[in-house]
């Protein structure tokens, strides 16, 4: 493990235009290729705390990505080193074609067409979408839908991918084809999610959030074999069935 | 009438199922008949009208009506024939080439993407009312139609605040580029040079 932290994010405090006070003092340190789980039930803080990691909702507190504070210089380049994928494809895929999706990032950030065209071609094969650029993102399955998305960050060659829920709706292929397509990608990785089996084949450590507070961050195994502590904050403990199938 | 020679030309070139366009276009009818209604009401005019129904000696208000429902309906057709061979990402690029505005090409091109996914999320929101719905009260219908285009509205509101954010992580700043690389094939020249020919003859015949 690396001695420098790849994200650092020293007491972030975020209110909601509404008065909600999402993140209440948030602080955390990961390590450059480790995958960081962030477990947590509905409203504990997961999405917003996501959000502030690449400026998109700006709360109190420091953040550092890759050791760049973020401010408002270094605003672009940190969204270029994190990869921020969505909930709802629908909402990651707003182009008329996956091509132009996947091409969106890469052309923002003023890449010339050639490359550009060189990086969606290596996005789209990473993820196992070659011949889909053409295709219109509303044709294709849920499951197609959330690797395009990963494709449409993986074009900007981030160091850091941060997924928000990525297995929500998925039924079983899709969600075996999406573990292994995580773990066939080396970044350092945030992943939010409730489902604990996701985690558990996913991540190397655990961020338990509540209520805007990060309550426990370990290894994996000390906190999702620690049924009373899941318990306590609102999640169901993992069937020891998927503990032995795990542990083979 | 020339017009209608070269849109079966066209027709025929594009192998789509020849009474396609023809079924297509009577989406238009209902127009049409408006357009009679009122036909009755239009006045005389000295105006010369350039076209078919003229050299049929009509009276003033039919000639109109002839000349505005053939026109309506040779549109449709070419418009039908248009949207039936060219992908839609196709003819907004097509658009920025004739440099249409960006910000109109932009609108479209979300319209185009997201008019699926409101009316999938409309005809989900219909179909929850109707399972618990008390049968045949049209009152209560209407009123619960009502709050489905009100969620409707919110829920659009919020998957555009949602999808800017997401254009924000991916660098958005003001600006969409386009990824164009139309290029003119020879086969499109061949096209071009027929296609005018073709009109050529016509006009110089007619």
């Amino acid at each position: 493990m690396n001695e420098n932290p790849v994200i650092e994010v020293k007491n972030l405090r975020f209110r909601y235009p509404d008065g909600q006070e999402a993140l209440k003092g948030v602080s955390l340190r990961i390590y450059e290729n480790e995958s960081v789980a962030l477990l947590g039930p509905n409203g504990a803080g997961k999405s917003t705390l996501l959000l502030n990691l690449n400026g998109v909702l700006r709360g109190e507190g420091e953040i550092f990505i890759c050791g760049l504070p973020l401010n408002d210089k270094n605003l672009r380049e940190i969204r270029r080193l994190i990869g921020l994928v969505f909930q709802d494809p629908d909402d990651q895929l707003f182009m008329p074609t996956v091509y132009d999706d996947v091409a969106f990032g890469p052309l923002s950030f003023g890449f010339p067409l050639p490359e550009v065209k060189e990086r969606v071609i290596k996005a789209l094969k990473a993820v196992g979408l070659e011949g889909y650029e053409k295709r219109s993102p509303h044709h294709l399955s849920l499951g197609e839908k959330k690797r395009a998305s990963i494709a449409t960050v993986l074009s900007l060659d981030p160091e850091i991918l941060v997924l928000d829920e990525p297995t929500s709706n998925l039924d079983p292929r899709g969600r075996r084809q999406l573990i292994e397509l995580l773990n066939s990608l080396h970044h350092t990785k945030i992943i939010a999610t409730h489902d604990l089996s996701f985690a558990w084949k996913t991540a190397d450590r655990i961020a338990l959030i509540y209520q805007g507070e990060i309550v426990a961050f370990a290894e994996k195994r000390k906190i999702l074999l620690n049924d009373n502590l899941l318990l306590h904050y609102g999640l169901e403990p993992l069937s020891s069935f998927e503990v032995r199938v795990q542990e083979g | 009438m020339a017009s209608l020679i070269f849109f079966i030309f066209l027709l025929f070139l594009s192998r789509i199922p020849f009474a396609f366009p023809f079924k297509r276009s009577l989406i238009i009818l209902p127009f049409i008949v408006f357009l009679l209604l009122l036909t009755p009401f239009l006045g005389e005019s000295s105006g010369s009208y350039n076209i078919v129904a003229n050299e049929l000696n009509l009276p003033y208000p039919w000639t109109v009506f002839l000349t505005v429902s053939l026109k309506a309906w040779l549109s449709t057709l070419y418009l039908i024939l248009l949207s039936s061979t060219t992908r839609f990402p196709d003819l907004l690029k097509g658009l920025e080439k004739l440099k249409v505005p960006h910000l109109i090409i932009i609108t479209l091109s979300f319209m185009y993407r997201y008019i699926f996914v409101f009316q999938d999320e409309a005809f989900r929101m219909k179909r929850a009312r109707d399972a618990r719905s008390k049968e045949g009260n049209v009152l209560w219908h209407i009123n619960s139609l009502g709050s489905i285009i009100g969620s409707l509205f919110i829920r659009a509101y919020e998957r555009g605040e949602r999808v800017y954010k997401a254009m924000l992580a991916r660098g958005f700043n003001g600006e969409i580029s386009s990824t164009s690389e139309f290029k003119l094939k020879p086969v499109d020249l061949l096209f071009l040079i027929a296609s005018s020919l073709f009109l050529l003859t016509i006009r110089v015949i007619g």
